[in-house]
């Protein structure tokens, strides 16, 4: 478990020292923050436009660093990293363990920080404070980056190093339409345990109506099982891969 | 190596099934709670339907500032724009008032089916002004041939979506709808017919099952559109026939003066509007003071029995 928590640790310590990510996190404030300048153009509807614009831009600030993580793996095993690492008495299933660990960790980090100045920058725009329905929705956000991360773990151990980052990206935007498979014979026997559905935590289309702490629970619980399987599944590949 | 791998597998097995069951579940869970989800356009969208809607609904207020008029060449070009802010946001109402006020000149039948798309949706069910808006297109914009029958039963909508206060208006509305469905010509007793009716219909009289009025304060409405009726029409014999009954129904222990239906205090005995003998109620019968309670202020007797 030390070692699982010392690979999480290196990977969002890392990530979190670049000044790239608060200069993003910069840009993100000022881009909901420029909302609020668009009540003229949407007719009075600013305020559900600045909403809209924090969920989604918290949505690609955790898809980014999900990507970032898909360019990780294949570098540190290009560089000898990986092949280091594991030749102490360190687990292949460990070091994919820790990497998805960190990833979350950085991508929860990054999300609650882009809350906070969310919420922030709305009490100074409008003078009103947290809706739980709001911050339900900006926590299922962060809580999606659980199996992402282990979407771009498993796919950066399947796939070739150049295609990885594009394949993750669109599997992890066909995944919010998995449930159109639920109608379908046999699809619906995949559903949610092979194939992900990344919409069970899209209350951002609805964030006015409150999923309920019992529900963000259960969620939780099922990117974490899903999570599970993938790790698994990318252990399983992991083993045979040669690293030299 | 054989057993890492059973142990792989076992996990694995264990997790695609835990998964499904509970990913199945909360689908479910967010179906009761999103009951509008299933008007979402089926495009993949990534989750940001929302958004989308957002710029959508931008670019669709910054076409109509380049129009000049909304008419049969460009209706159909707006209402495919506003279709699609709306498949991506079906909870966008401003989308829905705007929207159908829009096209309700070009296209009011196109305005009335976008809203009661609207009015099917279980997250706007609290929004009168959608309903409203509807049975006013259906009145107003339909030409030649209004459909009164159906802006009545959107006034009542939206009637019952006010939480138990309506707008004046929205009630106005109404019952001038259902006066024109039931091809009420005679103006003077128009409203006072159809609040006759609506008595009747949430009494259960004659009209099948009884179903409650939407109509606030029913019976202050009935009295004042029967004073208003004989007032404004007292050689009418439809009016003065119609008056009689629903006198003779509803209003007797009402203390209303039997000529002009204007209210009598307790120890009138004549009307103070048109000077009728009337019978006089609410004094002693002893001493003929006006009582305050069971007992007489003024000579002490009990008319409690």
């Amino acid at each position: 478990m030390n070692e699982v928590m010392a690979i999480a640790g290196s990977t969002w310590r890392r990530i979190l020292r670049m000044k790239v990510v608060y200069f993003l996190l910069l840009c993100v404030f000022v881009l909901i923050s420029s909302a609020i300048n668009y009540d003229v153009l949407s007719l009075q509807e600013n305020k559900p436009l600045m909403i809209d614009v924090s969920l989604v831009l918290n949505t690609l600030a955790v898809v980014l660093v999900v990507i970032a993580m898909t360019f990780e793996i294949p570098r540190e095993l290009r560089e000898g990293v990986a092949a280091t690492l594991l030749t102490k008495p360190l687990g292949r299933t460990q070091y994919l363990v820790g990497k998805c660990i960190g990833s979350i960790i950085t991508a929860v980090v990054i999300s609650v920080l882009i809350t906070i100045g969310f919420f922030v920058i709305f009490w100074l725009s409008f003078g009103e404070s947290v809706v739980q329905s709001l911050l339900e929705a900006h926590l299922l956000v962060a809580a999606s980056a659980i199996p992402m991360s282990a979407i771009a773990v498993l796919f950066s151990v399947l796939l070739p190093e150049m295609i990885t980052p594009i394949l993750t990206a669109i599997a992890l935007w066909f995944a919010f339409s998995t449930s159109r498979i639920l109608d379908s014979g046999v699809g619906k026997y995949f559903y949610g345990g092979v194939l992900p559905d990344l919409d069970l935590f899209n209350f951002k289309s609805f964030s006015m109506v409150s999923a309920g702490w019992p529900y963000f629970a259960l969620v939780v619980i099922w990117g974490i099982v899903f999570s599970v399987f993938a790790l698994s599944l990318a252990s399983l590949i992991f083993r045979f891969k040669d690293i030299k | 190596m054989k057993k890492s791998l059973f142990t792989h597998l076992l996990v694995m097995a264990l997790a695609i099934f835990v998964g499904w069951k509970l990913a199945i579940s909360l689908h479910n869970l967010q179906g009761d709670t999103l009951k509008s989800k299933k008007m979402l356009s089926n495009a993949p969208m990534g989750g940001f339907q929302k958004f989308v809607s957002d710029i959508e609904w931008m670019q669709f207020i910054n076409y109509l500032g380049g129009l000049k008029t909304i008419d049969d060449q460009n209706k159909d070009e707006v209402i495919k724009r506003l279709q699609k802010i709306l498949d991506y946001d079906p909870n966008f109402s401003k989308a829905y008032h705007m929207g159908a006020l829009t096209i309700s000149n070009a296209s009011p039948q196109k305005a009335v089916e976008l809203l009661t798309r609207a009015c099917e949706n279980e997250q706007l069910k609290d929004n009168w002004r959608i309903p409203f808006l509807a049975g006013f297109i259906q009145m107003h914009y339909y030409g030649d041939k209004p459909d009164y029958a159906g802006a009545q039963s959107f006034f009542r909508k939206a009637i019952e979506r006010s939480g138990g206060k309506p707008e004046d208006y929205v009630v106005n509305c109404y019952l001038r709808a259902q006066a024109r469905a039931d091809n009420i010509t005679n103006s003077k007793l128009g409203m006072l017919k159809v609040l006759y009716k609506e008595w009747k219909r949430s009494n259960g009289e004659g009209m099948g099952m009884t179903e409650q009025s939407v109509v606030p304060n029913l019976m202050e409405r009935l009295i004042a559109a029967a004073r208003e009726a004989k007032v404004s029409a007292p050689n009418d014999q439809e009016v003065i026939s119609l008056v009689n009954e629903v006198s003779s129904k509803l209003l007797v222990d009402k203390h209303l003066c039997p000529k002009c239906l204007a209210p009598l205090a307790p120890g009138d005995k004549y009307c103070s509007t048109c000077g009728t003998k009337v019978q006089v109620y609410g004094t002693c019968s002893k001493c003929q003071a006006v009582l305050k309670g069971r007992y007489c202020s003024v000579c002490g007797f009990d008319n409690g029995n």
